[in-house]
């Protein structure tokens, strides 16, 4: 593992919006935590229940012999391999169709017709589910196909879905806001954060296909930020912490110019974006792309209006500190 | 450890510090090369990989979803190969015009020729990037070389004909030290041993599949085969009976006599659906399918009269909500001529469970030639004269279906005859029924086929030694989750089986314990035992197991104890509510038994509790409606109010 060190972590006076985003992030971490879990209980009571999911399937391919141009090829050959009987790709619809919002919509809108005792079984089971969908903290504040009024475009950013999560997100937060907060200032931090989030949302909506499972986590902001810092100190040299064992053999500092981090981001998210299906949806790989293109052209423009503390920016690199001991 | 930032500093001549001391080779230490192939890996070679096998796996994701085996292993080939290529080229490309990958000019080492301490030959550095690929394949343990080489070479260097060097001052290693020389040939002598043994494990593995490849080829075929009988049963259906052989009804038929699967007979179901026929038939059979979830169940039933109240299909249902004993009298005399196959095939199954053979067998004479159900047909007849004691037409019957029939189905036509004949004495397991079953060698096939239990009383016949008995008992049953087999132990005298049982409760085996219980019960216990009984049952796991016992201790307490009765009841009820199991009989019995030990509130809370319910099913363990309900009803209303 490969960690950037930078500056280490500031205090709250020296990186304020850095430190104010991260407690408005805890606090909806603790708050999204003592939500009731009805809505998961249920989810996998309904996805362990073959007779709703058997019923789903039947409905989904029903939908999708009726719709086909609106799928793309995978769905279109799921299809024809289910309606062959294979039971793999029937078991897959069957999961595929909960995320398909237009599928929920009609099924939800048609009068049940052939299996009609199977038809309302479903129906009344989806509305519950769309019920308790809305006392979730995801569905609540994430963007989505089903969601994405203006408030959304924000909200999505400040939720998490679980504590790994958040722990991912903020600790990259916190190392490269504090390195940067003090050189762009409060108002250009805040601006490079929420901007490359609502951009990063902007584009995984544009590649989410049919799926309508909400986008949340900070991850297209934090990517935003990584790549403004990354451009910003493009030749200058960053410290990393390499770790591959608890001892003092297995563990340093190198220091690698900055850009090749944003090499590396960009490189291992491009490829996630480029394997994943955009079908099944729900990737936020585009997330990030958007989030570290955002920040890259505000690192341009702030870079050619040399906005901020540029002194500051090349006085922080200590030659003499160059080489360090560790351990 | 110190590392130099190097992308700044004056690019390095020739290193001037080898030449100067050839005669001291300064070999780079193995945990210098070993971050070096961190570096490399982490911050160079996976990010290109990722990037240029990202569209493979995109490929291998759908092809995978689709099912496509041949295209997934393509893909997956694809992309293992893209892998070697660019680790490949890196390593060469690096080494060859540079001496070092980039991992190494950071820790300042050196790839150099081992004779003449100059920069490899294309052909050297393609050599050593190829061997050190190959190694990663290998989990990079030949690289150990490098802790017990004399000049710290690993494999690839030996390959490629190369050393290591390290060009910073002090950062030089010496030869391997005795420890590092004993670790390493400790690690490979673990790995050779491992290696034997699983490679040993895995012959032996293969070797017992391929003995039993066509035993499972028959059973895999014969589940094949159960889907798509419904349409051949269809085109063979008895002329007199045509004006009934639409494909549903014999599809039901089919299902009533155990000859397809709920999950053909669903399909069937939801096919009909499709094309808006025979929709009272197809919520019949979706009633059947679901006939474990009540709510989903009865809802289908309801719907079956809403279609047509005058089809036989309705008349069905209404006869199933009211499944008790009075139920199941009606259910028969309602049986005509007319009646549908399936309805008399459901009803006659019931008749030999419950032991009716007389009215059994009369009800299968008058069915007539089925071809499709035949098999099922003469084995409920063979069944029925056995129990009548008449042995020989019994025989006759079952071996008409025995010979053409496929060894698992054999199994199913004579368990329970040798079962059954081996009960009165092992020297039945000579017989045809029994033959069948000493062919089979492992517990595995045995339990596959249901004929555990069978199996087992053979293999007690075999021996007269109690001990020997004993330990196959141990063995076979702890090896199996189905130790309901433990039946067996009516071989045994009681002293010694409730002894045998006693010790066999205790193990950490749940469900043997389960199954334990369930024979304890069956036994002559005290009061003391009984409660010793209760309070174990009372620790397991609420299963349909759980359950079962807890219906034998209740009908065993009912005459021991009838506080101890109640109390089990109430547990049982707790049961059944949560999981929506409908026992009105029961239910009734508990008031009754409640009221009769003065618990008037309790048997009142029981009495508004009993539900009104469609499908019931029909417990054999549970006893008959009591004839005070009634009386009890009324008492309780008067006491606490109307219901």
């Amino acid at each position: 593992m490969i960690f950037p060190l930078l500056n280490g972590i500031l205090g709250f006076s020296k990186a304020p919006a850095t430190w104010g985003l991260f407690f408005i992030n805890l606090l909806f971490l603790i708050m999204s935590m003592e939500q009731p879990k009805s809505f998961e209980l249920n989810m996998k009571k309904l996805f362990d229940d073959k007779y709703f999911v058997a019923t789903q399937t039947n409905l989904y391919l029903d939908y999708m012999g009726k719709n086909q141009y609106l799928y793309g090829d995978l769905h279109k050959n799921l299809y024809k391999k289910a309606k062959s009987g294979s039971k793999d790709q029937i078991e897959i619809l069957g999961q595929l169709a909960f995320k398909d919002k237009k599928f929920i919509d009609w099924a939800l809108a048609t009068k049940p017709y052939a299996d009609v005792v199977a038809f309302e079984y479903w129906q009344k089971n989806i509305k519950e589910i769309l019920y308790l969908q809305k006392t979730n903290m995801s569905y609540k504040m994430g963007v989505s196909l089903n969601d994405f009024s203006f408030a959304r475009w924000f909200s999505y950013q400040f939720i998490h879905s679980g504590f790994m999560h958040f722990f991912g997100n903020m600790i990259f937060l916190l190392i490269f806001g504090c390195a940067l907060e003090p050189v762009i200032g409060v108002f250009g931090f805040l601006l490079a954060y929420l901007g490359s989030g609502i951009l990063g949302a902007g584009v995984f909506l544009l590649f989410s296909g049919p799926s309508v499972a909400p986008l949340v986590g900070a991850s297209g902001a934090v990517s935003g930020i990584m790549a403004l810092f990354a451009l910003l100190y493009a030749h200058r040299k960053v410290k990393f912490i390499w770790f591959v064992g608890f001892s003092e053999s297995l563990s340093g500092v190198v220091y690698l110019p900055a850009w090749i981090s944003f090499f590396m981001w960009l490189v291992s998210d491009l490829a996630g974006f480029i394997s994943s299906s955009e079908e099944l949806g729900g990737i936020a790989y585009s997330a990030h792309l958007g989030g570290e293109m955002t920040g890259a052209i505000i690192g341009i423009i702030l870079f050619f209006t040399r906005y901020g503390n540029w002194d500051d920016l090349f006085a922080h690199q200590d030659e003499s500190s160059a080489t360090k001991t560790i351990g | 450890m110190v590392i130099e930032n190097t992308f700044l500093d004056k690019k390095q001549s020739q290193n001037s510090f080898v030449d100067k001391q050839l005669k001291y080779i300064q070999m780079a230490k193995p945990v210098d090369r070993f971050a070096a192939a961190v570096i490399d890996i982490i911050s160079v070679v996976s990010p290109l990989i990722l990037l240029l096998t990202s569209p493979m796996k995109k490929q291998i994701l759908e092809t995978t979803l689709l099912g496509q085996e041949s295209e997934m292993v393509f893909w997956f080939v694809m992309s293992f190969i893209a892998t070697f290529l660019v680790s490949l080229v890196y390593q060469t490309f690096f080494t060859y015009v540079y001496g070092a990958t980039l991992g190494k000019m950071i820790f300042k080492l050196k790839v150099v020729n081992v004779w003449t301490h100059k920069n490899l030959s294309f052909s050297e550095s393609l050599f050593r990037g190829f061997t050190w690929n190959v190694e990663a394949l290998l989990l990079f343990i030949p690289t150990m070389g490098i802790m017990s080489h004399q000049q710290r070479r690993a494999f690839h260097d030996i390959i490629g004909e190369s050393q290591v060097v390290c060009l910073r001052e002090g950062g030089f290693s010496l030869s391997p030290t005795e420890f590092e020389k004993s670790f390493v040939k400790g690690v490979f002598s673990s790995i050779v041993v491992f290696f034997v043994v699983f490679l040993s494990s895995q012959v032996m593995t293969a070797f017992y599949l391929i003995k039993d490849y066509d035993y499972q080829a028959g059973l895999l075929e014969e589940q094949g085969d159960l889907c798509s009988s419904v349409g051949k049963a269809a085109n063979t259906w008895p002329n007199e009976n045509k004006s009934e052989a639409k494909r549903l009804s014999v599809a039901i038929s089919l299902y009533s006599s155990g000859e397809i699967s709920k999950d053909c007979l669903e399909q069937e179901a939801d096919f009909a659906f499709s094309y808006n026929e025979d929709l009272d038939l197809a919520n019949l059979a979706k009633a059947f399918v679901y006939s474990q979830q009540v709510e989903v169940s009865d809802a289908y039933l309801e719907r079956i009269c809403n279609i047509d109240s005058n089809s036989i299909s309705c008349k069905l249902s209404k006869n199933i909500e009211n499944w008790d004993e009075e139920g199941r009298h009606n259910f028969i005399k309602d049986i005509k001529k007319e009646t549908p196959v399936f309805y008399k095939l459901w009803v006659v199954r019931d008749m030999v469970e419950q032991g009716e053979y007389r009215a059994s067998l009369k009800l299968l004479n008058s069915l007539g030639v089925l071809s499709p159900v035949s098999s099922f047909v003469t084995s409920l007849k063979s069944k029925s004269y056995f129990g009548l004691n008449k042995i020989v037409e019994a025989d006759l019957l079952s071996h008409s279906i025995y010979e053409n029939s496929k060894k698992i189905a054999q199994m199913r036509i004579s368990k329970w005859k040798c079962y059954n004949k081996l009960a009165d004495s092992c020297t039945a397991r000579t017989t045809e029924d029994c033959a069948v079953f000493t062919s089979l060698k492992s517990n595995d096939e045995v339990v596959q086929t249901g004929t555990f239990l069978t199996s087992l009383k053979l293999n007690m016949c075999s021996t007269n030694d109690l001990n020997e008995q004993k330990m196959i008992l141990k063995k076979i049953a702890r090896r199996t989750s189905s130790s309901k087999n433990l039946q067996y132990l009516n071989l045994f005298n009681n002293k010694s089986k409730i002894k045998l049982l006693n010790s066999l409760g205790k193990t950490t085996d749940e469900d043997l314990n389960k199954y334990t219980l369930l024979e304890l019960v069956k036994e002559n216990l005290n009061n003391q035992e009984m409660a010793k009984v209760v309070e174990s049952w009372r620790g397991l796991t609420q299963d349909s197991l759980w359950h079962k016992i807890g219906n034998q201790i209740y009908n065993k307490s009912i005459y021991l104890n009838k506080s101890l009765a109640y109390n089990i009841g109430i547990d049982i009820l707790e049961f059944d509510q949560k999981n929506l199991i409908l026992n009105k009989p029961f239910y009734k019995q508990l008031v009754v038994l409640g009221y009769s030990l003065k618990k008037y509130k309790s048997a009142w809370d029981i009495l508004k509790k009993i539900p009104q319910h469609k499908l019931f099913i029909p417990s054999r363990n549970i006893a008959s409606t009591t004839k005070n309900y009634d009386k009890v009803k009324r008492s309780l209303s008067k006491r606490f109010g109307q219901q």
